[in-house]
């Protein structure tokens, strides 16, 4: 090696510097972007299962311990990077500790720093040192490693196993589940809370509570609190549904909508009537007439509206009298599924009936009352079938003389039908689960 | 200068420092560190305070010093009634053969590379600062005229810790003028069995010089000047103020517990030329270990007795037993939190 000359020597002590401090802070930076991705990856892997199949007040929970936890752990890697991560004034002196130049280093760049001053006696043996020592303080003598190992390995492993997780959820889709219908108070089969995914859905009035207060079916079951905070988990829960299972999950939710539709008619007191998938639902064969019920808590749960079904129109009183200007009316309107209002406000009517985030419109708000509450006149015949309420298409039948129902074993009981205070901002999906569609027979 | 000139000056230098720390080591048994903060302070061109009780080896080793770098060497006895005259000299009448009379400088013991100045508390004010001048600018003043003194010149002052009544406690300003302060402990019981065994012969053993009469004052000013040509890095300088700085109670700060100890304890803390024995003391000791450059480790080891006897404690150190070294040794584990 050639001598080095001071200024030679401090230009290569710099440069190399340099070098070393690019080095070391780019491994850092990989090593915690590394460890954020396993964090995240590894998460999601954990929440997602949760999402699919764990009920919404639990995959909450979790979700929000998930994001506690990975926020603190981004932060401790933020600070350990932004400790480690070599500054300017800080590199020379990691490069003499790690590189074990007692001193030398720190010196002569120090002295070189320094406003025009004669190099002293020693200057020349502390240059000559330095060049000696270039090859002991290499940035890959100082940083071994361009890649870090195990963060990357920890990035990987985690990413895997979220494909791995991803991809089983994904075989492991919902099935349809089964529609029972039942005016026993909470119901014969399931769980209440375990509509959302099984093979049955019951559909049966609540069990009153005792301080008769009665949870929104609406609310999913998430609580009271109609904050942002707390519909999120459910909206992310079943945006990672619809993500995962597509097509079947939308099933489900159709299924499930059916549900809530088909809950407020009335069926034979004690029988519980199951119904298998959409297939069977012959709206001409299965009707029947009936008095539909208020749609409180006590006779439906999970009122989900289904996918492209028409909205109900806003004011659905007059539906059993099918008089000409109802018809007229009716016939004016777009046909069934287009969903679209004729009085061009939001409300019953609006939406396209195609795109999931506007499938009824925006919420009605005029003529909506100040309590947060609305009418619905549901006491009237109408006929329905299995997919919900609907326009007969022949007279009603005369009871038959002969018929002699049987008694029921025991007294049934005395439930009363609490008015619900529905939000103004349910109000087309209530009126649309309580429409009375018209079948295509109807037409004019 | 080249690479070469320089090791080979540095390596000089160690063989030097060695030899004559082996001389003084064949007649002075034990006090090797005492030995070495010596030597130190005398190629730093500072002076010495050396605090021990008597017989304890003081004037030894400060004989045995001159004896190895074979420098001249004076000794004065101080006592209450010395006068400044006695250790400057004075102008006495003197008659010529041809019967004129002039005043004629007779220099006093000061003149001299080496002088040990014994039980210097002894003296009045007035004499003790009689050697203010001779330390700080190696020259004294006797009747308007001054006299430059030679080189180099050493000054090994010693006090004696007992027997205080009578003596006079020197002034900061003196003492601030002493490089290191050294204190010198009792023989340990191996030493003291050597002590006997070679001090008790017919033949006891003698220094002998490391360097040549005639060159012997020149070389030592060349080792000193070498000393000096040690680079300090800028980063070592801040760490000194800062380290002297943190022996004021105005500038204590950065760690809590240190801060409220030198407030408690500290009246005054180092001064500058606490700071300047420190980064000279540093040289010398990186020369010892081969380095041209100074680092920190070299300014801690030299810490102690560069700066404790600078700290002018409070009543309150006194009641409570806290030393000046005690505050030193806490200051300098402060001063290296804060500069990692």
């Amino acid at each position: 090696m050639p001598e080095l000359t001071p200024t030679g020597a401090v230009d290569i002590a710099q440069r190399q510097v340099r070098r070393v401090r690019r080095r070391k802070n780019l491994y850092e930076l990989q090593r915690a972007l590394y460890l954020t991705v396993a964090t995240g990856a590894g998460a999601a892997a954990i929440l997602l299962p949760l999402a699919l199949f764990a009920p919404a007040e639990v995959f909450a929970i979790a979700a929000w311990s998930a994001l506690l936890i990975i926020t603190g752990i981004v932060l401790l890697l933020a600070g350990a990077a932004r400790r480690r991560w070599l500054a300017r004034h800080a590199a020379v002196v990691w490069i003499e500790t790690r590189g074990a130049l007692g001193g030398r280093l720190r010196t002569l760049l120090e002295l070189a720093a320094r406003p025009a001053r004669t190099p002293g006696f020693f200057h020349a043996l502390l240059v000559a040192q330095i060049g000696r020592d270039l090859e002991t303080w290499t940035p890959r003598r100082l940083v071994p490693r361009g890649v870090p190992r195990v963060a990357l390995a920890s990035a990987f492993a985690a990413t895997v196993l979220l494909a791995v997780v991803l991809r089983l959820a994904s075989l492991a889709g919902p099935a349809t589940p089964n529609l029972i219908t039942s005016d026993e108070p909470g119901g014969r089969a399931g769980a209440p809370g375990d509509t959302t995914t099984g093979e049955r859905v019951v559909v049966a009035p609540e069990v009153p509570q005792p301080g008769g207060d009665h949870p929104d079916p609406t609310s999913d079951g998430a609580g009271d609190d109609d904050s942002t905070l707390t519909r999120l988990p459910s909206a992310l829960q079943e945006n990672v549904r619809q993500q995962v299972w597509g097509k079947a999950w939308e099933r489900v939710r159709d299924a499930l909508a059916r549900a809530g539709t088909s809950g407020g008619g009335s069926r034979s007191p004690d029988t519980t009537t199951e119904y298998g998938d959409e297939s069977g639902t012959d709206a001409d064969d299965n009707e029947e007439w009936e008095i539909a019920r208020a749609p409180s808590g006590e006779t439906t749960r999970r009122r989900r509206p289904g996918i492209g079904r028409q909205p109900a129109a806003r004011n659905d009183e007059g539906a059993t009298d099918a008089t000409d200007a109802t018809d007229a009316d009716a016939a004016n309107r777009p046909t069934a599924g287009n969903g679209e209002s004729d009085d061009g406000e939001g409300g019953g009517g609006a939406g396209n009936g195609t795109s999931p985030g506007d499938l009824f419109g925006a919420a009605s708000v005029a003529g909506s009352p100040a309590n947060g509450s609305f009418e619905l006149s549901l006491a009237a015949r109408m006929r329905a079938d299995r997919a919900g309420a609907r326009r007969g298409t022949r007279s009603a039948p005369n009871p038959d003389p002969d018929a002699r129902p049987e008694l029921a074993a025991n007294q049934r009981r005395e439930s009363a039908a609490h008015r619900m205070a529905v939000p103004a901002a349910y109000e087309t999906v209530v009126r649309e689960v309580f429409a009375h569609h018209r079948t295509e027979s109807e037409q004019p | 200068m080249t690479p070469a000139v320089a090791t080979a000056a540095i390596e000089d230098f160690q063989h030097t420092f060695a030899a004559v720390r082996a001389e003084m080591a064949r007649v002075v048994i034990g006090h090797e560190q005492a030995i070495e903060t010596i030597l130190t302070a005398f190629f730093a061109g500072g002076h010495v305070l050396i605090e021990g009780v008597p017989g304890i080896g003081k004037t030894l080793i400060v004989r045995s010093l001159a004896e190895a770098l074979n420098l001249s060497f004076n000794r004065i006895q101080f006592t209450v009634d010395l006068m400044p005259a006695d250790i400057t000299g004075t102008r006495i009448i003197n008659e010529s053969p041809s019967g004129r009379r002039e005043l004629v400088f007779v220099p006093g013991p000061i003149f001299a590379h080496l002088l040990l100045g014994d039980e210097i508390n002894r003296a009045t004010p007035k004499t003790q600062s009689a050697l203010l001048e001779a330390m700080a600018e190696q020259q004294v003043t006797v009747a308007g005229t001054s006299h430059r003194l030679v080189s180099p010149f050493f000054v090994l002052a010693t006090l004696n810790p007992i027997e205080m009544e009578g003596t006079y406690q020197l002034p900061e300003a003196q003492l601030d003028r002493f490089l290191f302060k050294v204190l010198l402990e009792y023989p340990s019981e191996s030493e003291l069995v050597r002590i006997l065994g070679t001090t008790t012969t017919a033949d006891p053993p003698t220094v002998r010089p490391v360097l040549a009469a005639e060159r012997a004052p020149a070389r030592a000013e060349e080792l000193k000047r070498l000393v000096r040509e040690v680079l300090v890095a800028p980063h070592v300088e801040h760490y000194v103020a800062g380290l002297v700085r943190l022996t004021t109670p105005a500038g204590a700060r950065g760690d809590g517990e240190v801060e409220v100890d030198v407030r408690r304890y500290v009246t005054y803390g180092a001064s500058p030329r606490g700071a300047q024995a420190l980064v000279l003391g540093a040289k010398v000791r990186a020369l010892l270990d081969g380095r041209p450059h100074v680092t920190y480790d070299d300014v801690d080891k030299i810490a102690v007795p560069a700066l404790r006897h600078r700290l002018v404690m409070s009543f309150a150190a006194e009641a409570a037993g806290v030393a000046p070294a005690d505050i030193v040794e806490r200051v300098l584990l402060a001063a290296r939190r804060l500069r990692s």
